[in-house]
């Protein structure tokens, strides 16, 4: 009977106990998130189950122990190979990444837990490290006694459950854990703050947002939004992976171009897949536009200069016109703000909200405030094509410690400027601009060399000698945030106009501390520009390229000067000779001109010669003014005008090639060619009556018949204008024309010498103009103002005569 | 010198010579752009009828009378069509039946109140015409039966009561002289509020189409367009068939996007791609029922019981429902006709899915489209012994809406269905499909790629016959896979 009651008593206190352990065992599994079965993964339909293994090379579901990465999937794979043919080996040496590679399902399983492993190589716990990564998977718990596998995860030998295989290529939300900002779903707005941006380098850095969505949808205040009615990353909308273009370098589904000799598109050998599997090389290939896209293609229909745009410019310059996100602008890394963070400015985010007065930091901004988003520089890449970029400026001091020359670290720095968590007294003093006894963000600032020098001295205090601070801007290329053709860049005069892209400056901070001029890192790239200051504020101007000789931005300016001058002088020198003779004429109202007949001078083709020339030139130098100065009317389409200016050219050129002929067929070409017998003395004579006779109401000192209708000066000008000036100009012309298809003709004689070319188009032009001035004007001094060009029309005109026989009827 | 003439020619010559190669060889856009508005229907001038129209009009067949003394052919002509004969005009050949059977609301079942047989005090609100009486449906060789108004008159001065006549209170004579072309809010006044509210049966078309915002429809709401403007009308024949009530149609007969539309509407190739395989619909019809909600489910089976009712929910006259808003439609092939059409007195597939209608069409036929679908799941009355579904009588006298007797319902049916009821009833689940073509998007707030491509998307491509998301397995024309 006791016995009875013992035992009952025994099953009771059993019971309770184990009551009490799931009891805790839940509450343990609540608090941490509770412990999930995950669904079967659609993602892994072909990936065994397999053990996980620790350093042992036991299951771990047996020891307890950590797993073995490395072990773990080296019972198939070559893990050897793999640690040692990754692109994220550089990442290693990064803190918070290291053993990065061995870390498999930071990359290659859904919804990794990253922060767990950071939190644990922090701590010290580098042998939980890689496995913390499957804290959300269900397979592993943190409890208060530690790290424990979840025996319900695995099989009796120690194998994974089917349930809990989740391995499958990298998604690109493996990809955004480290390198930027990834937003895959559609109906969420996509927002972003400035603590977004923390473990989001590439965004951080340039602005790039990878996501399928309409910027337009989006939730944060980006002025103008509601007209982007675009993704951000076109390829993002069309369904790409990160990993489609940054592809393991053997897997036999990349397409390799590379290595690819002319005659091929496609290499069909590749690894059997078997192959592939045991040994798939982690070096990630970065793919070109190109290896998917045949940009000739894509644009030969429409744009002109094909060769010369592709040569020079990279389609990311067209294709990613404007970031629509903020980015570092400036990384003011030699003070310490309040809240103990570095001050850092972004660009593409409304300067006034950065920083409202008297805050803790100058880093936050929120999903409130205006995102007018930035237009990124454009910089010579490798290529040398102009490609975009952001411009990253690092202020850091530099000091002497143990004989080396190092940067100062943060946590250095902030034992200088904060030694206890607060300013220091003499920090206080020294940058307390408005006398509260408090520092905020807007005053600590090193902007007097007292300041720097005595954040020096506490440094030298610290074993930091000699430290002085150094500017560096790193320029981060933007190859993502790619749009379609209808929201690129298609309006020519971006690039080809007084205000081109191309080279223009971009801002790199408000100020330098104690001015100090940082220095570009350009290294790789084919541009050396320099960083300028204009009223305090930095700039990189990026270097000009003398190859480029880019319509509408670029002219050689002592042409232009020139030209203007000679264009003016001679438009006052007519006005002046004009007024001239109306003066005289009304003060001597002298009955000018002799006896006149009328004579037949001008044959209707030359007439029609003369007319069609007169409309070509008129038209081209119309609309070339244009195209050399875009924006002087800026409602015209650039395209448009260089289209009309090309038709106009080459109807000069045609009409040129038949009046040609038809003046040596007929002979005509005679009454060009000044005879040169007494040529000086008949052209002073002519000269004198345009400087003294015309106005006294002289005869024209020649007669002028059907062969001879030209008067010397004329025969020498017109004899310039055709062997000369427009001979000139229509071969440059179609220089710059042919250019378009043969590329060579732009660098035939050197990389500048479309420069040249231009340039001498551009003097002619302004020379032809000076001569239509001076040829519209002489027209008005026949017997009556029209006449000349009443005898251009019909032929015929009321010639002076000295005697009957002068006259030669047609 | 007597010239002239010469030197214009000269001038013309060379104006040609400068134009001539300029116009020849202007740039043209790579893609030459179809201009829809150039295919938009020129609409007749208003004429203000106020004036013209005198008379004391007593009924509105009084009101027909003088509308045919102007227009001696309107009602001859509208008589043929199915506004009027609420019949289709093609008989046709469905499978299981040996005769070509005619379609139309005046005796084919749905699934929303089930007949319009016997009911004519609530359903004839819609036909187009006056006349109807309990016993007996309206003469329909009377041109003076047509209701001219209800689609020519202001709504705002114009409205029908029981049996279709004109309601209470209506000024018939300012009704009449308010009259001109048919506006949103004419066809609205009965084609939002089928199945017995806003928006119930269609799901596309609610009263948020009188006022409809640009993103509701960006035809009638950005551009203010009519209905009559895509629903071409010719000696009152309107374009454009319902599937539902015509076993096939005619694609000329169907309003198309193409009508006005080319066939390769977008810049992007990779877009214009799917228009073999997609239709219009599925990419700018995303959701419908944005602003009224509309109903998806009804549940016969508990009316008549004393419940707490709410529209929404549940009402003793018809039971329990779902009504839902910002619909995401289902997707089916769909090459224009049904593959299925319940006819009366067809057995129900009694414990299964009696499919009511069903679209035809599949990946194997190339004329077919996916497209957008309204569902419609219904638990209705059938005859436990007969096997068929029944009609019950709602609104006719002692129907089921105010006797809330089945059996009786039931019964009285009977002579104006022709169907027997052996005494016993069920429900039984069935099914329609309702394309959902109205509240189109402008193209950004269209359909992304992502809504249907990738790991998230709203289709499901196995069951439509792919073996996987064609982005990555390739469409039903590649001839690589």
């Amino acid at each position: 009977m006791r016995r009875k009651w013992i035992s009952l008593l025994l099953f009771t206190a059993l019971v309770a106990v184990m009551a009490a352990g799931v009891a805790l065992g839940v509450r343990q599994a609540l608090a941490e998130g509770g412990t999930t079965t995950p669904q079967s993964s659609p993602t892994s339909p072909m990936h065994p189950t397999y053990a996980l293994l620790d350093a042992d090379g036991n299951p771990v579901a047996q020891s307890g122990k950590p797993a073995d990465m490395l072990k773990t999937c080296g019972q198939c794979h070559d893990a050897q190979f793999i640690t040692t043919h990754a692109t994220h080996q550089k990442a290693e040496q990064i803190s918070g990444f290291q053993g990065m590679t061995a870390a498999c399902y930071l990359c290659h399983s859904t919804n990794p837990d990253g922060a767990a492993r950071k939190a644990a190589l922090a701590s010290g716990d580098t042998a939980w490290a890689d496995s913390a990564v499957l804290l959300n998977s269900g397979i592993l718990q943190k409890t208060a006694d530690g790290w424990k596998w979840n025996p319900q995860a695995f099989d009796a030998d120690g194998k994974l459950k089917k349930d809990y295989v989740d391995i499958h290529r990298p998604t690109n939300a493996n990809c955004a854990q480290c390198h930027g900002v990834v937003h895959t779903d559609l109906k969420t707005p996509l927002v972003l703050d400035s603590t977004d941006l923390q473990n989001a380098w590439v965004t951080k850095t340039t602005g790039q947002v990878i996501s399928p969505q309409r910027i337009s949808a989006s939730g944060m205040n980006i002025v103008g939004k509601d007209k982007m009615d675009y993704a951000w990353d076109v390829h993002a909308e069309r369904g790409l992976q990160c990993v489609d273009c940054h592809s393991s370098a053997n897997s036999p589904s990349a397409r390799r171009y590379s290595e690819l000799p002319d005659y091929l598109t496609f290499e069909p050998r590749h690894p059997d897949l078997g192959a592939y599997l045991k040994q798939p090389s982690h070096v990630l290939t970065q793919q070109s536009c190109e290896s998917c896209h045949d940009p000739v293609a894509a644009h030969k229909n429409w744009l002109p200069y094909l060769d010369l745009h592709m040569a020079n410019v990279a389609c990311e310059t067209c294709h990613v016109p404007q970031m629509h996100a903020p980015a570092v602008e400036t990384w003011d890394k030699t003070v310490v703000l309040p809240d103990g963070a570095t001050a850092t400015v972004y660009r593409g985010v409304e300067a006034a909200a950065q920083a409202p007065a008297g805050a803790d930091t100058k880093e936050a901004f929120t999903v409130s405030h205006r995102v007018p988003g930035f237009q990124p520089v454009l910089l010579r890449n490798g290529e040398g094509k102009v490609a975009p970029y952001n411009l990253v400026t690092t202020f850091e001091w530099v000091a002497k410690k143990d004989g080396k020359t190092i940067v100062v670290g943060q946590e250095a720095l902030k034992q200088a400027w904060m030694p206890n968590g607060k300013y220091a007294d003499e920090v206080v003093k020294a940058f307390d601009a408005n006398g509260d006894g408090q520092l905020t963000a807007d005053e600590v600032k090193l902007d007097t060399k007292a300041k720097v020098d005595l954040i020096a001295k506490r440094l030298a205090a610290l074993g930091y000698a000699d430290a002085h601070i150094v500017g560096t801007v790193k320029p981060y290329a933007i190859h993502h945030d790619v749009v379609q053709s209808d929201y690129a860049l298609q309006d020519c005069r971006a690039c080809h106009g007084p205000n081109s892209r191309i080279g223009k400056p971009m801002q790199l901070a408000l100020s330098a501390p104690a001015g100090v001029t940082p220095s570009f890192d350009g290294k790789g790239l084919k541009d050396a520009g320099k960083v300028i200051t204009e009223a305090g504020v930095l700039y990189y101007q990026p270097q000009k390229d003398e190859r480029l000789y880019v319509a509408g931005r670029d002219s050689v300016r002592w042409v232009d000067l020139l030209g203007l001058v000679a264009f003016v002088a001679t438009l006052l020198g007519v006005s002046a000779h004009g007024g001239l003779r109306a003066y005289f004429a009304k003060k001597y109202h002298h009955q000018h001109h002799g006896k006149t007949k009328p004579a037949y001078l001008y044959t209707a083709a030359e007439r029609f010669w003369h007319w069609l020339q007169m409309l070509a030139i008129l038209g081209l130098l119309l609309t070339g003014l244009v195209i050399h100065n875009p924006d002087w009317f800026g409602g015209l389409s650039f395209r448009y005008l260089v289209f009309t200016h090309t038709v106009l050219g080459w109807i000069l050129v045609i009409n040129f090639v038949f009046a040609l002929y038809y003046h040596l067929a007929t002979g005509y070409i005679k009454q060009y060619l000044p005879k040169p017998q007494g040529l000086f003395s008949r052209m002073i004579l002519q000269a004198k009556f345009y400087g003294m006779g015309i106005f006294k109401g002289e005869p024209h000192p020649f007669q002028k018949t059907f062969w001879n209708k030209l008067n010397p000066m004329q025969r020498l000008t017109y004899l310039g204008l055709l062997t000369v000036m427009l001979p000139v100009q229509m071969i440059t012309g179609v220089w710059i024309w042919a250019a378009r298809i043969w590329p060579q003709a732009a660098t035939l004689f050197g990389s500048a010498t479309m420069t040249w070319v231009a340039g001498i188009h551009t003097l002619d032009a302004w020379l032809i103009g000076v001569f239509v001035v001076a040829h519209v004007y002489l027209t008005t001094t026949g017997h009556t103002p029209l006449a000349y060009i009443e005898a251009m029309i019909t032929g015929w005109e009321e010639v002076e005569v000295d005697d009957d026989e002068g006259v030669v009827a047609a | 010198m007597d010239k002239k003439p010469t030197w214009l020619l000269g001038l013309v010559g060379i104006l040609l010579v400068v134009i001539v190669p300029i116009w020849a060889l202007w740039p043209k856009p790579a893609q030459p752009q179809d201009d829809p508005w150039a295919h938009l229907p020129k609409h007749a001038p208003h004429v203000d009828h106020s004036a013209i129209i005198q008379g004391n009009f007593k009924t509105g067949q009084d009101v027909t009378k003088t509308c045919l003394q102007c227009h001696p052919n309107a009602a001859k002509d509208f008589m043929h069509t199915s506004h009027w004969t609420w019949n289709s005009t093609q008989a046709f050949n469905i499978p299981g039946h040996d005769q070509p059977i005619h379609l139309g609301k005046l005796h084919s079942f749905n699934n929303f109140c089930i007949g319009t047989q016997g009911n004519q005090r609530v359903c004839m609100k819609c036909h187009t015409g006056y006349g109807w009486t309990e016993e007996a449906p309206t003469d329909f060789n009377n041109p003076n039966n047509v209701d001219c108004l209800i689609c020519h008159a202001d709504p705002a001065k114009y409205g029908r009561g029981e049996y279709g006549n004109p309601a209470k209170g209506v000024d018939l004579l300012a009704a009449a002289r308010s009259v001109r072309n048919p506006t949103r809010a004419n066809c609205l006044t009965c084609h939002a509020y089928g199945g017995g509210g806003d928006n119930v049966k269609h799901g596309d078309i609610s009263s948020a189409l009188y006022h409809p915002s640009p993103d509701l429809d960006v035809h009638m709401g950005r551009y203010d367009m009519q209905c009559t403007d895509c629903h071409r009308t010719e000696h009152h024949l309107v374009k454009g068939k319902l599937i539902n009530l015509n076993y096939t149609v005619n694609p000329k007969d169907q309003v198309q996007c193409t009508d006005c539309h080319s066939n390769a509407p977008h810049k992007d190739a990779r877009l214009n791609a799917h228009v073999q395989s997609v239709a219009c619909q599925a990419c700018h019809v995303p959701e419908t029922a944005e602003i009224i909600p509309t109903k998806t489910y009804w549940n016969w089976g508990s009316a008549g019981q004393d419940l707490p009712q709410n529209h929404f929910f549940y009402l003793k006259i018809k039971g329990d429902f779902k009504y839902t808003k910002n619909f995401i439609p289902s997707y089916a092939w769909f090459n224009g006709n049904e593959s299925k059409r319940y006819i009366e007195g067809d057995p129900a597939n009694i414990g299964g899915i009696t499919y009511i209608n069903k679209p035809a069409g599949s990946i194997d036929d190339p004329t077919a489209k996916i497209f957008p679908f309204k569902i419609m799941h219904t638990m209705q009355p059938y005859d436990k012994v007969y096997g068929y579904l029944l009609a019950p009588l709602t609104a006719g006298k002692d129907g089921f809406w105010s006797k809330f007797d089945w059996d009786l319902a039931f019964k009285l049916a009977e002579p104006h269905t022709g169907l027997k009821y052996s005494g016993q009833y069920g429900f039984t689940e069935t099914v329609m499909y309702w394309p959902q073509t109205h509240m189109v998007k402008p193209k950004e707030k269209a359909l992304q790629c992502a809504d249907c491509h990738g790991p998230n998307g709203r289709l499901d491509w196995q069951a439509l016959g792919y073996p996987g998301d064609p982005m990555e397995w390739g469409g039903r024309f590649d001839t690589n896979h």
